[in-house]
C-alpha cells in the first residue's frame, strides 16, 4: 500500500502528469464549448490521431537530437526533399504516371529511397559538426535551404503526383499513428534501455564531461543525427502519401512544430534532459489543442491557431522551470 | 556498423536512381481560349529583328511564389521575347513580402539593363511593395502587375485572368450544379492576396443568395495543411455540401480528403481553380466538379509583349491590348464533360499543366 502510494505520489510529481493534465483541460474547454460530439465523433478522431502521428514520428526525432545538446533546423526540408526523391524512384519504378498499380517491391523501394536521403542527411550533420567543428544550428541552417532548393531542383518546382492506391495506404486511417507507435517503441526502448542512449542524455547534460569520461561523443552525435535525419525522412514518405504527391513546398516551418511539441514536452534546449513519453505527450497536447481551435473558434480558425500554440509554449516551459525551481529547493 | 554502412550505400544507390534525368523533360502547359493577339511578331510570322536600343536589357517578372503555374508562365515569357525580338526573365521569389520588396529593389539597383518588371503582387496594399514599384516607375522603368493586381495607380496596367469574373463564372457553374444552393467552404493559401479577394467576392456574385460562404481557411501555402483543414471542415461544418479551392493546390486538396469518405463523396461538390498535374486525373474521375482554368502562358507572353511596347513608346500595340487599365489573358471553365476537349489540346501542345 505503502510502495503504491510512493508510485502515485512519484507519478503526479512527474512532468508527464502535467502534461496529461493539461491535455484534459483542453478536452474539457471543448467540451464546455459544446462540441463534444463533433470533437469525439468518429472522423474526427481518425484525422486527429492522423495528424498526431504525421507530427510525432519527426518530432521524436527531433527529441533525440535536442536530448543529445544539438538542434536540427533542416526536418522540414528533409520531409520535402525525401518525398521528392521518394515519389519520383516510386514513379520511375511504377509507371503509369504515378497511378494504378504498385507492386510490394516498388513501394519498398521507393520507401528506402526516402529513407536514404535521411540516412545521408544524418551523416552530412554529423561530419559538418564533428569533423568541421560547425554550431549544429549553421550546419543545419545551411541543410535546410540547400535541401528544400534541392527540392524544388530536382523537377524545377513541379510536384511529383504519386497516387498509388498501395502508397496512398500508408496515410490513410490512422496508419500514421500506428507507425508513429513503433517509432516511439524503438527510439523509447533506444533512448531508456540501451547504453547508446543513456550516452546521448549524458553528452547533452554536459559534453565535456561525456568526453572526458571517454564517451566517443562524435559517434553520439552521429546517431543522433542520424536518426533525426531518417525519422524526417519517414515523415516525408507519409506525408506524399497523404498529400498524394511529392511537394517541394511540403513541410515549411515544421521544424517549428518538431521543436515546439519537444519543449512543451519536457525537453531542455540546453540539453540533456526530456523524455520520449514526454514528448509524445506534447505532441498529444499540440495537435489536439489545434484541433480544438478547428471546431471551437466560429470564425477565422486558421488565424487563430499560431496564437494559441504559441501561448501553450511559453505556458508549458514557464510551468516546467517552475516545477525544476521547487524541485531544487527540495 | 556493417549495418550501417550497408545501408548508406543502398541509399546512395537508391538516390541516384531517383534523381536521374527523366528521358523527356515535362513541359508546363498552356491552352489558349481564343485567339491571342500577334502584337509582338513580324507580318511574315518571323521574330522581328532585334532593336540595338534594347541590346543588353531585360525584361523581368516577378512571381509572387513558386509554383508549377510558374513554369507555364515562364514558358509564355519564353515564347513572348521570341516574338517580341527581347530578351526575358522569370524571378520566382519565396512566397514572402519581403522577397518581393527585395526583388523589386535588385531591379532598381540594376535599372540601366532592365527594359520592364511585371510582378504578380502578394498583397495589394503592402506599402513596401508599392513603394518599389513606384520608385522603378520614377527611375523610367515601366511596371505592369501579373496574374495578382496591386492598387491601380502604381502599375501601367494588369495583366491577367479578371478575376471577379473568373471567380463569377465558377459562381454560376455552382449554381447550374447546385440549383437548390449550398453552404460552402473556400481554401486559400492567403485570403489578403487580391486574386483571392477578387476570386471570392466573383463567387458569390455569380452563385447568388443561396450560396452562404460560412467560412473561408488560410493555409499559408502549406500543402499539408491545406487538406487538413478540409478535414477540420467537414467535421465543424457538417452541414457543408459545397468546398471551393481558391489556389492551383486547393482542388486536389479537398478532392483528396473527401475522396477517403465515402459518405462525403457524395454528398459534397468540389469546384477548384487552375489545372495543376495532379488535378486533372480528378476532374477526369468527376471527383472535382468543374476547374476555372486560367491562361499563365498568356500572362507571360502578354507581360513581355506590353513591356516592350511601354518601353519603346509604341503606343500602338499599348493602346491595342490594354482596355480600362487591363490586359485579360481569358479563362475557361473545364467539367469531366469537357475534359476530352480540354485534354486533347494539353496534348496537342504537348503540355500536362495548365
Amino acid at each position: 500500500m505503502r510502495s503504491l502510494r510512493a508510485g502515485l505520489g512519484r507519478l503526479a510529481g512527474a512532468r508527464e502528469a502535467g502534461l496529461l493534465a493539461a491535455i484534459l483541460i483542453v478536452v474539457g474547454i471543448i467540451v464546455v464549448c459544446g462540441k463534444s460530439k463533433e470533437f469525439f465523433g468518429a472522423t474526427n478522431q481518425v484525422n486527429l490521431w492522423r495528424q498526431i502521428g504525421l507530427l510525432g514520428m519527426f518530432a521524436v526525432g527531433e527529441a533525440v537530437v535536442i536530448i543529445a545538446g544539438g538542434i536540427d533546423l533542416s526536418v522540414g526540408s528533409v520531409i520535402a526533399f525525401a518525398g521528392m526523391v521518394g515519389t519520383l524512384a516510386l514513379n520511375r519504378l511504377g509507371g503509369a504516371g504515378g497511378s494504378g498499380d504498385l507492386s510490394g517491391g516498388a513501394l519498398l523501394s521507393g520507401v528506402l529511397a526516402a529513407l536514404g536521403v535521411g540516412l545521408l542527411t544524418g551523416l552530412l550533420h554529423t561530419l559538418l559538426i564533428t569533423r568541421l567543428k560547425l554550431p549544429p544550428f549553421i550546419a543545419t541552417l545551411g541543410t535546410l535551404a540547400g535541401l528544400r532548393s534541392a527540392a524544388e531542383l530536382i523537377t524545377n518546382s513541379v510536384p511529383v503526383t504519386c497516387a498509388y492506391e498501395r502508397f496512398r495506404v500508408l496515410s490513410q486511417g490512422t496508419n500514421p499513428l500506428y507507425a508513429f507507435l513503433v517509432v516511439l517503441l524503438l527510439v523509447g526502448l533506444m533512448m531508456r534501455g540501451s547504453r547508446a542512449g543513456r550516452q546521448i542524455a549524458a553528452l547533452g547534460g554536459n559534453e565535456e564531461a561525456a568526453r572526458l569520461s571517454g564517451l566517443a561523443t562524435g559517434r553520439l552525435k552521429g546517431y543522433a543525427y542520424g536518426v533525426c535525419a531518417v525519422l524526417a525522412a519517414l515523415g516525408g514518405v507519409f506525408y506524399a502519401a497523404y498529400s498524394g504527391q511529392g511537394d517541394p513546398r511540403a513541410g515549411q516551418a515544421y521544424e517549428l512544430r518538431a521543436i515546439a511539441a519537444c519543449v512543451v514536452g519536457g525537453c531542455s534546449l540546453a540539453g540533456g534532459e526530456g523524455t520520449i513519453l514526454g514528448v509524445a505527450l506534447g505532441v498529444l497536447l499540440l495537435e489536439i489543442t489545434l484541433n480544438g481551435i478547428m471546431l471551437v473558434v466560429s470564425s477565422n480558425p486558421t488565424q487563430w491557431q499560431g496564437l494559441v500554440v504559441g501561448v501553450v509554449v511559453i505556458a508549458a516551459v514557464a510551468l516546467n522551470n517552475a516545477r525544476q525551481r521547487r524541485l531544487g529547493k527540495r | 556498423m556493417k549495418l550501417a554502412r550497408l545501408l548508406a550505400v543502398g541509399g546512395v544507390l537508391s538516390l541516384l536512381a531517383a534523381c536521374a534525368p527523366k528521358a523527356e523533360p515535362e513541359a508546363p502547359v498552356v491552352v489558349p481560349t481564343g485567339p491571342a493577339p500577334q502584337v509582338g511578331a513580324a507580318p511574315d510570322g518571323a521574330a522581328p529583328a532585334a532593336d540595338p536600343a534594347l541590346a543588353g536589357k531585360k525584361i523581368r517578372i516577378i512571381s509572387n511564389a513558386n509554383s508549377p503555374f510558374w513554369d507555364a508562365v515562364n514558358t509564355g515569357l519564353e515564347a513572348g521575347a521570341k516574338e517580341g525580338g527581347v530578351e526575358a526573365e522569370l524571378v520566382r521569389n519565396d512566397g514572402t513580402v519581403p522577397g518581393q520588396i527585395k526583388r523589386l529593389e535588385e531591379a532598381l539597383a540594376s535599372k540601366d539593363q532592365i527594359l520592364g518588371v511585371a510582378i504578380s503582387v502578394l498583397q495589394p496594399d503592402a506599402q513596401g511593395i508599392l513603394d518599389g514599384m513606384k520608385k522603378l516607375r520614377e527611375a523610367g522603368v515601366p511596371v505592369v502587375t501579373v496574374d495578382s493586381d496591386s492598387q491601380p495607380d502604381y502599375r501601367e496596367a494588369f495583366v491577367g485572368t479578371n478575376n471577379v469574373a473568373a471567380g463569377k463564372a465558377l459562381g454560376e457553374k455552382a449554381k447550374e450544379l447546385l440549383p437548390g444552393g449550398a453552404k460552402l467552404c473556400m481554401f486559400v493559401g492567403d485570403p489578403s492576396s487580391q486574386n483571392a479577394r477578387d476570386r471570392k467576392s466573383g463567387f458569390e456574385a455569380g452563385a447568388g443568395a443561396k450560396f452562404k460562404v460560412v467560412e473561408l481557411y488560410k493555409d499559408d501555402t502549406d500543402v499539408n495543411k491545406a487538406r487538413t483543414n478540409v478535414e477540420s471542415a467537414m467535421v465543424a461544418h457538417a452541414d457543408v455540401t459545397l468546398l471551393v479551392g481558391i489556389w492551383s493546390y486547393n482542388g486536389p486538396a479537398i478532392a483528396a480528403a473527401v475522396s477517403t469518405d465515402k459518405a462525403q463523396a457524395e454528398k459534397i461538390t468540389v469546384l477548384a481553380f487552375d489545372a495543376e498535374p495532379n488535378l486533372l486525373p480528378l476532374l477526369e474521375a468527376g471527383k472535382v466538379r468543374a476547374a476555372l482554368v486560367q491562361q499563365p502562358y498568356e500572362m507571360g507572353r502578354q507581360s513581355v509583349l506590353l513591356l516592350k511596347a511601354l518601353a519603346t513608346k509604341d503606343d500602338a500595340t499599348k493602346s491595342k491590348m490594354i482596355q480600362d487599365g487591363v490586359v485579360d489573358t481569358g479563362f475557361r471553365v473545364v467539367t469531366p464533360e469537357t475534359y476530352a476537349e480540354f485534354k486533347k489540346d494539353l496534348d496537342a501542345k504537348g503540355l500536362k499543366s495548365s
